[in-house]
């Protein structure tokens, strides 16, 4: 029978349910909302507060780095969904958010948690007038299995269009397109909210 | 006024909605050229006794050009000196500078503008029968010159006049003749589009006879007088049944008195053939039809001309095979997953793809083909297209797992709800040879999966991030062994023993 892939979400606060369901990943039936389950959340930060990435009030023209917490994604330990995190990121302007939210997910933090991005380089991530141009680097390790890759996919854009400013993701590997990431999956260019 | 070209291909993307249009009686209406369905992904439809075709059908098959004016709904149909102009919604017709009444006026259903078929191919010079007994619209195309004719008369013992005669119709022809090669369809062996086409004889000339028709053995031959034309053979479903069309021919008095009322009957013995059937089916032009009743899945294998006398046509009736297609995951520049010894997953799937074909070239109803023989790269697309464009009957991805080391198990994907029963059947025989945990028939939409229009799954045999599903996985009798167990599936999935 159909299983489909779920998704834990190890956090308190309704907000996030919105945040997810306008970025549902999957090209089949709609995928049920996300249970939000009150848990341990990854994070000490501002857990619970809201689900929008925020940066704290930085000082102007303060050079220090500033902090947002955002969530971030990684597999499930059976390898069928997906485990969303609250995780703080720190960053040194703006243009660096998204670079840092996703290198955070490499960094599962415990073991129930997969990171989907290992052995990834994000070689650079630029964002222009809502376009985010993400140039990735992948070693032999990097590729995984099919269902893997799936949810490789989903976690990119769920992580990168929790930004609202984020409108549409132009990914390349090596400074070229691809039909496919890992050879399973389509790789549209660019990925767009609704895909 | 603003004019697209339906030629130019402009406006077919708008006109081609799919969809499925069903004739009154609830049987499907289908389309033939010169004895060739017509592929079209809209059916005919028939509305007061009359038929009406996608403008696409015109467009594309009858070589005519075809322009639609959105602001006063006209559908200009030029092919030559002849110039329509029809209306949508109403019944008046202009040809040339004249008047004409339709019956019933051109239409657009669900998007798509139908045009009647009888009207427009009859002033495109077109002969337009029906034939109530399958149901269908045959449009005959008729071409230059007489040469094709004599050819013709040669009975097929020379090859050397068919193919003249295919070159002397090509070059007499006008840009109407443009749409025959892309109008096989189905069409099965014996009945190549170009010489079909080139060798419709002259209507003015005497019909040829078809004194005989005998099935022995395996085999019809149809004697004739020597002066038809190789029969047109096509094949149609439901219920299966294989049909050769005798160009400009008639049954001889002797065949004629065997008819009960328009149709005659052979009785047969045979494990593939129910019964033959033959009849006089058109006289403009005129046409023998004979019609093989199936009791499966067949086909008809010409037999070459020299093996014959002269004027005789036969066919030796075969087993359909089933084309079953092999996708090795990756390949070339994509080596997949490295597995936990350094191994490439691409290696692991070409050994097992070319393990599944070899067991299953040696199945008489099976034929295989694979994406890949090699160490090559092929795009999902490409490996989609294969499949699709060999109108395969299956189609299976063999690949390896990587997940954490711990992950063990088989899974098998599928993506359209018909290949579920296909995947089904083929994790039952999967996951008891490879030993592994049963993790799953899961749907999740994987570009070859996704793609492909047959019944089409992907297997991940194990995982190569686990140490024992590893091992195993490169070991030359675990993949003998699972070679088997997707052969046994396959096997199952099209019932046979
Ligand atoms: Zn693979």
């Amino acid at each position: 029978m159909m299983q489909k892939s779920t998704i834990r979400v190890l956090l308190a606060g309704a907000a996030i349910a919105t945040v997810l369901a306008g970025c549902g990943a999957r090209d089949k039936a709609p995928a049920a909302q996300p249970q939000v389950a009150p848990s341990v959340a990854h994070s000490s930060g501002n857990a619970g507060s809201s689900a929008e990435p925020q940066a704290p009030q930085s000082k102007p023209q303060a050079p220090q780095p500033k902090t947002a917490s955002v969530h971030t994604y990684f597999g499930d330990e059976n390898g069928t969904g997906l485990v969303v995190k609250q995780t703080t990121i720190t960053y040194a302007s703006d243009s660096d958010k998204y670079g840092a939210a996703l290198k955070a997910l490499q960094h599962p933090g415990d073991s129930k948690a997969v990171s989907l991005f290992d052995g990834f380089t994000f070689k650079s991530v630029k964002l222009e007038s809502g376009k985010l141009y993400l140039d990735l680097k992948l070693d032999d390790q990097a590729r995984t299995g099919s269902e893997a890759e799936e949810l490789t996919l989903q976690a990119l854009q769920k992580t990168l269009f929790q930004f609202p400013e984020v409108a549409e993701i132009y990914v390349t590997v090596d400074g070229a397109k691809v039909d496919s990431l890992m050879g399973h999956m389509d790789l549209p260019y660019p990925i767009k909210r609704s895909q | 006024m603003k004019r697209l070209w339906v030629g130019a291909g402009l406006l077919l993307g708008m006109l081609a909605l799919p969809q499925v249009a069903m004739a009154a009686g609830g049987a499907t209406t289908q389309l033939f050229l010169n004895g060739k369905p017509l592929a079209a992904e809209v059916p005919p439809r028939i509305i007061s006794g009359n038929t009406l075709v996608p403008v696409r059908i015109i467009a594309e098959n009858l070589g005519a050009k075809v322009g639609w004016d959105d602001r006063t709904k006209q559908v200009t149909v030029t092919s030559g000196a002849t110039k329509l102009v029809l209306t949508i919604d109403k019944p008046e017709v202009a040809v040339g500078d004249k008047t004409e009444q339709l019956e019933v006026a051109p239409t657009i259903v669900e998007g798509n503008t139908m045009l009647p078929v009888r009207f427009v191919a009859e002033k495109l010079g077109l002969k337009v029968t029906w034939d109530e007994l399958t149901r269908s619209v045959f449009l005959y195309k008729k071409s230059s010159g007489t040469a094709a004719a004599d050819s013709g008369a040669n009975g097929g013992t020379s090859g050397a006049g068919g193919s003249a005669a295919a070159g002397a119709g090509a070059a007499g022809s006008t840009g109407a003749n443009a749409g025959a090669g892309t109008a096989g369809g189905t069409a099965a062996g014996g009945a190549s589009a170009g010489v079909a086409h080139a060798a419709e004889p002259d209507p003015d000339s005497k019909p040829g006879i078809v004194q005989a028709i005998d099935f022995t053995g395996d085999r019809l031959t149809i004697k004739t007088n020597g002066v038809t034309t190789k029969p047109n053979l096509f094949h149609l479903s439901g219920p299966e049944r294989l049909v050769l069309d005798v160009p400009y021919a008639v049954l001889d008095e002797a065949l004629k008195a065997k008819l009960n009322g328009t149709v005659g009957e052979i009785a047969v013995q045979h494990p593939l053939a129910q019964k033959i059937r033959f009849s006089n089916y058109s006289s403009d032009p005129p046409t023998a039809r004979i019609i093989i009743d199936l009791k499966g899945r067949a086909e008809l294998v010409p037999v070459e001309a020299k093996q014959l006398q002269p004027g005789q046509f036969a066919y030796d009736l075969k087993l359909a095979k089933y084309l079953v297609v092999i996708d090795a995951g990756h390949g070339g520049k994509d080596s997949g997953a490295i597995s936990v010894t350094g191994k490439m997953e691409k290696t692991f799937n070409l050994a097992m793809a070319t393990k599944v074909s070899e067991l299953l070239r040696k199945e008489p109803l099976i034929e295989v083909q694979m994406t890949r023989s090699d160490d090559t790269f092929v795009e999902l697309d490409d490996r989609v297209a294969f499949a699709n464009t060999r109108n395969a009957d299956l189609f299976l991805s063999i690949h390896g797992n990587k997940y954490t080391a711990s992950s063990t198990g088989t899974e098998t994907y599928y993506y359209r709800d018909e290949s579920l029963d296909f995947a089904k059947t083929i994790h039952k025989h999967l996951v008891p040879a490879t030993g592994f945990a049963d993790r799953g028939v899961r749907q999740e939409p994987f570009r070859v999966v996704k793609g492909t229009t047959m019944p089409g799954i992907l297997v991940e045999v194990g995982y190569l991030s686990n140490k024992n599903d590893e091992k195993k996985m490169f070991d030359e009798a675990f993949q003998n062994q699972v070679a088997a167990s997707l052969v046994a599936g396959i096997k199952d999935y099209l019932n046979i023993q």
